[in-house]
């Protein structure tokens, strides 16, 4: 990711830590960093950046801070400028930042890429009834998922005129410009595609724009073919989503009725952690059931603790509420947090 | 197993699709199929390759074929794959867990095998290849096994206990260039039995014809192959010494000659290398700005020329590179571009890879548990593949202080190459000892002439070319990529 782009990610009114950013780009996501990206909003930029070199990234924080688009707090947060506001608004206006980024946590992006690059090598090929090619690809994942779906089409003809048909109306529905840089990268017979430099070239965007287009568009593709003939091959990219399995496993369970107790008991998990699950599921789904921890009256209760300095309930201490409230366990006391950052984004408070 | 030469051209015919034999093949197989051990010396382009292909596919029996480089071994899968050898796997370190994983558990359904000397040290690999039965054991790349070679590669080293602990296979050693120290090391590393198995195809390629272009700077240099790339036929490669010269000289090629150039190294991306490689082999490139990394697995027949910008760190490099040229037979041209204090740059490489004694002494004193080295990761590598086949600090010091030697000892054969007062095709002759009765003349050489005969050569430039980076509208690609069905 370009240092341009993180400061799209800051903000000059609410003060955020890199670090959080930092860890939910490699996909490094604990209670603690998912829960701050809940506040800072930023849970659509999970696993973007699996590859991201931490001192560069903080190298790249530094020099935004030098060139004074950001400002360093003493808490290790950062808040964005107005010099920094500016920059990025006119920078954005001349490159392409990543879309459809939420689709990073849920999928294995790379790999998605790797295999529509080869459905369009394998459908291309057969339409010309050609089996001799040398693959695009070495990655033996992706040829063995996509020689298993090929293989498994009874009118592989029909598969082929649907995929690309699929192709033909995605590319249709993008800004044409960004439809024929995606469709000169890719390769098939007798098409050897050029590389995002040779675009680059021909075309006078910087590479790393090349580079957003081709993964923008195969975000798209990835979005609009849900449920269709390709469905398989999306499915075999499934990464699991922003929660660790094992979390998403204790949430279902107890859904299904186990206590949080029993839980514990089959996985041999410690108190805190089984928490923690609860708390990432929290985060990040819709309709959690907060009831079996905070009732509206006692919502209204934590609401109303006086905090001496602190006004952001967001950035309530647990131990300083718990001298408030002695009674209080810190999974109530998050999931609380978590209630109200919601509730204030959507608006319902 | 006897079989006439006319029962093998016609197997060849019918599963390769080749009319005949390129010279030296048909040797090498028929005295495999003796069945002997055989050492093949044959230059680049000569078909290598074929000679275990064809075993393969005429014993019906397994190949194991142990490279020491990743991208080859890619490549090579991938063309037996295009000749419907689909049973093909290269077994590297670069697979994933899940891909290694697969392979092993899957292994006796492949007929040619790829692997790389380390992974075959792996105990659950070595175990399974042991249990399996090989028609053909292929040792790629041969002279690396040699410790008098220029490329020794430790890891070599256990392919001869390997080749004891798969009972002995008949086994084909391959490389393009041996002198005879390094053949005969080859033959007792690898305990190969017989009578002289060596077949050797003479190095000297007559029809690539060879230069040194002088110039007294880099600058001068630079303006030099603007001019000579202007001037000659491609397509052609240009070898740099650094990646980061070969992407300035791409850019500042293409401004200057308006023909359609690539850059080609290890920083790019596997698909950007792909991409080059295709667009390359279907003539959609002119010229590529390459470091050696390229072109070991690319078999394209009409490359022109081929120039090095730097001067290589040894002959054996040169020859291998200059070989890609005129594979078609066709008259080529290879040149080296020289400025006196070029040789500095190979002399840095050295230093950069060598380790000296006190990065080894420092080494052989850390303990296992230290991570953090403080010296170049590469050198470190080294160093601890010599401590984990038992060199004592001693051996290994040695080893690394005759190598410097050695490599300074290589890159003066090579400045005096670029120097050369004498017929530059006799060095080479005599370098690799190869007894050709070779006449000087005016298509050998440019020893004795200030200009490049390229016009009696065919090498003009006959048609000027428009740059191919044209965008098209996808709706046009789309309707290239597939037929209407």
């Amino acid at each position: 990711m370009r240092k341009e782009e993180l400061l799209g990610y800051f903000d000059s009114e609410q003060p955020k830590r890199p670090s959080v950013l930092r860890q939910l780009l490699k996909g490094k996501t604990t209670s603690s960093s998912l829960y701050w990206g809940l506040v800072y909003g930023w849970l659509d930029v999970i696993k973007m950046d699996p590859n991201l070199v931490n001192e560069q990234f903080k190298q790249d924080i530094a020099d935004l801070v030098q060139a004074g688009y950001l400002t360093a707090n003493d808490d290790r947060t950062v808040y964005l400028t107005e010099q920094g506001r500016k920059y990025y608004q006119e920078w954005r206006h001349v490159h392409w930042p990543l879309q459809r980024t939420k689709l990073f946590a849920d999928y294995n992006i790379e790999r998605w890429r790797v295999i529509l690059r080869l459905l369009v090598q394998v459908c291309s090929e057969f339409s010309y009834a050609n089996k001799n090619y040398i693959v695009v690809t070495n990655d033996i994942y992706a040829q063995n998922q996509v020689r298993r779906w090929f293989s498994g089409q009874s009118n592989k003809q029909q598969v082929v005129r649907q995929f690309t048909q699929l192709l033909r109306v995605c590319l249709a529905n993008c800004n044409p410009q960004e439809a024929d840089v995606f469709a000169n990268t890719l390769i098939g017979h007798q098409v050897n595609g050029l590389t995002n430099a040779q675009i680059s070239q021909a075309e006078n965007i910087d590479e790393d724009d090349i580079t957003n287009i081709v993964i923008n568009i195969t975000n798209r593709c990835l979005q609009e073919w849900q449920g269709s003939v390709v469905q398989p091959l999306i499915t075999a990219v499934s990464a699991g989503g922003a929660v660790p399995i094992a979390a998403q496993r204790t949430y279902q369970e107890f859904m299904q009725g186990v206590p949080l107790a029993k839980i514990r008991q089959i996985y041999h998990l410690r108190q805190s952690t089984v928490e923690e699950h609860m708390l990432d599921n929290a985060i990040v789904l819709d309709d959690f059931p907060y009831c079996h921890w905070v009732s509206s009256e006692l919502y209204e209760q934590l609401k109303g603790l006086a905090f001496t300095g602190e006004t952001t309930i967001a950035n309530w201490r647990f131990r300083e509420a718990q001298q408030l409230m002695p009674e209080l366990d810190f999974i109530t006391f998050r999931l609380f947090q978590i209630m109200y950052v919601k509730g204030e984004k959507d608006g319902s408070h | 197993m006897v079989a006439t030469k006319d029962e093998l051209q016609h197997f060849l015919k019918h599963h390769f699709g080749y009319a005949t034999f390129k010279p030296g093949q048909l040797a090498v197989i028929q005295q495999l199929l003796t069945p002997k051990d055989t050492v093949a010396i044959m230059p680049t382009g000569n078909g290598k390759s074929l000679c275990y292909q064809f075993m393969g596919a005429y014993l019906k029996k397994k190949v194991l074929i142990i490279s020491p480089l990743l991208s080859l071994m890619q490549d090579q899968v991938e063309q037996l794959r295009l000749l419907g050898f689909k049973r093909s796997i290269a077994l590297t370190s670069a697979l994933t867990y899940w891909e290694r994983s697969f392979v092993i558990n899957h292994l006796e359904e492949y007929d040619f095998i790829f692997a790389s000397p380390e992974i075959l040290a792996t105990p659950q690999i070595k175990a399974t290849i042991q249990q399996m039965e090989w028609g053909l054991l292929v040792i790629d790349e041969a002279h690396c096994i040699s410790q008098w070679g220029p490329d020794f590669r430790p890891d070599y080293l256990q392919l001869g206990g390997l080749r004891s602990e798969l009972q002995d296979p008949l086994t084909l050693a391959l490389t393009a260039t041996a002198t005879p120290k390094v053949q005969r090391d080859i033959i007792a590393q690898l305990h190969l039995q017989g009578d002289d198995p060596v077949i050797r195809r003479p190095v000297n390629r007559k029809n690539i014809y060879l230069s040194v272009v002088r110039a007294s700077s880099q600058e001068e240099k630079k303006q030099e192959l603007f001019a000579l790339v202007r001037r000659l036929q491609g397509p052609g490669l240009i070898y740099f010494s650094s990646k980061k010269l070969a992407d300035q000289m791409q850019v500042q090629l293409q401004k200057e000659t308006n023909l359609r150039v690539a850059t080609y190294h290890a920083d790019l991306s596997k698909e950007d290398r792909f991409i080059i490689q295709q667009q390359f082999l279907h003539n959609k490139l002119d010229v590529i700005c390459a470091t050696s990394a390229f072109g070991m697995g690319i078999n394209k027949g009409n490359i022109r020329f081929v120039i090095h910008f730097h001067i290589p760190g040894d002959m054996e490099s040169y020859v291998q590179e200059i070989g890609r040229a005129g594979r078609d037979g066709q008259p080529s041209i290879a040149i080296l571009l020289y400025s006196q204090g070029d040789e500095m740059i190979q002399q840095q490489l050295t230093a950069a890879t060598v380790p000296t004694n006190n990065e080894i002494h420092f080494v052989y004193s850390l303990n296992e548990k230290t991570s953090f080295t403080g010296i170049d990761d590469d050198k470190f590598k080294v160093i601890k593949a010599f401590i984990e086949r038992g060199f004592s600090e001693e051996a290994t010091t040695r080893f690394f202080t005759t190598r410097f030697q050695d490599k300074e000892k290589a890159l003066q054969v090579m400045t005096t190459y670029a120097q050369g007062t004498t017929c530059l095709r006799r060095f080479i002759d005599t370098y690799f000892a190869e007894k050709d009765a070779h006449q000087h003349d005016e298509i050998c050489c440019n020893y004795d002439v200030t200009q490049l005969p390229l016009a009696r050569l065919g090498l003009l430039r006959t048609k000027s070319v428009t740059p191919s980076y044209t965008i098209q509208s996808y709706n046009a690609i789309l309707d290239k990529l597939f037929l209407n069905l």
